[in-house]
């Protein structure tokens, strides 16, 4: 029998965009409010949005960034490098260009302490092959983020997960983002869309074209991907509200995703982090449109002991709430459903680091 | 960027970031410096509006998301803000 896992919690400043952007605080006084808060231990942070000139980094500045972390007691989980294959207006980068673009990244990451680098899904499986010698020497763990509008299921995922298994090392796996498994759209950006002048109409016509989709299942491929995507522009233009329409597209296939919590099993083994994300918490403390509680209650039946970094979404059009007290209430959530699953989240910093550190150490125990 | 309906002349318009004022046009090239989320792009040219007094401002960004690769190319999300800013005189 398995022995029940218990996540590590944490959080990205991904969440806090809105107030970062808006400059109410930078990247010092983000780092000390999730300590402050609790909302650690587990820290994540993409690389480009929060270190001015990532991924050339100074001495001094990795040495402050190092000082800050070791002063609030957090504990690095993830940097989140860019797999930015079309930075050219021109061409695609190379395959060689992609290499060297991401190991600059890779290494800069491990240069600020993070032992795992989340990567993204434009990467094949002969680039993944060719980035291993680079995690080895980095000694970083890299991880492909399954995202919307991917899934476990979907062909690049499984092409992945195929090449993992023949490689069989403990640096290449996944990051589990549950935006993949969601059950709705949030009534937070229904609401967003109401104020830009979305119809009734409208808003319960793509509430149930989603819903529709969920009940297919995922798109198995991208095409399929792409005839839902112009399926919510075209919905939107019928409806009279033709500029919202690949807004709505984007989010109503690329942030909720239809696959199912139990999809996540087949490539398991190999989540090596995960992104707890959500798009905001209702009056009961539930997150209407992430089953939260299933998803903790299958990370401790599958014994996970990594990290989750709450990652709150919803910021992109919900401007009237604030992003800290919406973390802290998805947060006692997944407490209360680890709790209920068994077991507990990981809150201690050493105990975290010592967890972090064993799980991403240990081999892949597939099937 | 227009200002009251008025675009910049297109020979005068230019864009300062990190330190450097450039053409558009020379962005598309630039695949080595980043624009930091929290600094400001400074836009300077000649338009031909009132030096003082209210303004409707309008900015249109077309971002590419170099991640997301679509069948169509490369993600381009296009967003627009329209303002009312007062201009103040140096």
């Amino acid at each position: 029998m398995t022995e029940s896992g218990r996540p590590i919690q944490g959080v990205t400043l991904y969440s806090f965009t809105r107030a970062f952007h808006a400059r109410q605080v930078d990247l010092e006084g983000l780092i000390r409010r999730v300590a402050a808060d609790g909302m650690g231990p587990g820290l994540e942070i993409i690389g480009f949005s929060s270190f001015r000139g990532f991924p050339h980094l100074d001495d001094a500045f990795v040495d402050w960034f190092q000082g800050i972390v070791a002063e609030t007691g957090l504990v690095l989980t993830a940097c989140a490098v860019n797999t930015d294959v079309g930075i050219r207006r021109d061409r695609l980068l190379t395959d060689d260009e992609l290499i060297d673009y991401m190991e600059l990244q890779i290494s800069a990451a491990a240069r600020l302490g993070f032992p795992l680098a989340r990567v993204q899904i434009s990467l094949s499986p002969d680039s993944m092959e060719r980035l291993l010698p680079v995690a080895e020497r980095h000694g970083i763990t890299l991880g492909i983020e399954v995202h919307a509008h991917h899934h476990p299921h979907h062909p690049q995922v499984q092409a992945l997960r195929d090449r993992y298994e023949s490689l069989g090392s403990p640096l290449l796996g996944f990051v589990a983002d549950w935006g993949t498994t969601t059950s709705g759209l949030a009534p937070s950006m229904v609401e967003a869309y109401r104020r830009r002048g979305a119809s009734p109409a409208l808003i319960e016509a793509a509430q149930q074209l989603w819903a529709q989709y969920h009940d297919e299942g995922p798109p198995p491929t991208e095409p399929a991907h792409g005839a839902r995507f112009g399926s919510f522009i075209e919905l939107a233009g019928r409806h009279g509200s033709p500029e919202l329409g690949i807004d709505l597209a984007i989010n109503a296939t690329g942030l909720f995703g239809p696959a199912l919590v139990d999809s996540w099993l087949e490539i398991m083994p190999w989540v090596r982090h995960v992104h707890g994300k959500f798009f905001g918490i209702d009056a009961a403390g539930e997150e209407p449109s992430v089953p939260v509680r299933q998803l903790i209650a299958q990370l401790v039946d599958v014994g996970y002991t990594g990290a989750i970094s709450s990652e709150y979404e919803g910021w992109h059009w919900n401007h009237w709430d604030d992003a800290f007290g919406i973390v802290a209430g998805e947060q006692a959530l997944q407490r209360a459903a680890a709790a209920e699953a068994g077991s507990r989240m990981v809150l201690d910093a050493a105990e975290a680091r010592a967890q972090l550190g064993a799980h991403l150490a240990g081999p892949i125990r597939a099937g | 960027v227009h200002i009251d309906g008025e675009p910049f002349s297109p020979e005068s318009v230019r864009y300062e970031l990190n330190g450097r004022e450039r053409r558009l046009e020379e962005f598309a090239e630039l695949v080595d410096e980043s624009w930091f989320t929290t600094d400001s792009l400074t836009v300077s040219g000649d338009i031909d509006v009132a030096a003082s007094g209210q303004h409707d401002v309008l900015v249109n960004l077309k971002l590419y998301i170099p991640y997301i690769v679509t069948a169509h190319g490369v993600l381009m999300i296009d967003e627009s803000l329209e303002t009312q800013m007062t201009a103040e005189s140096r």
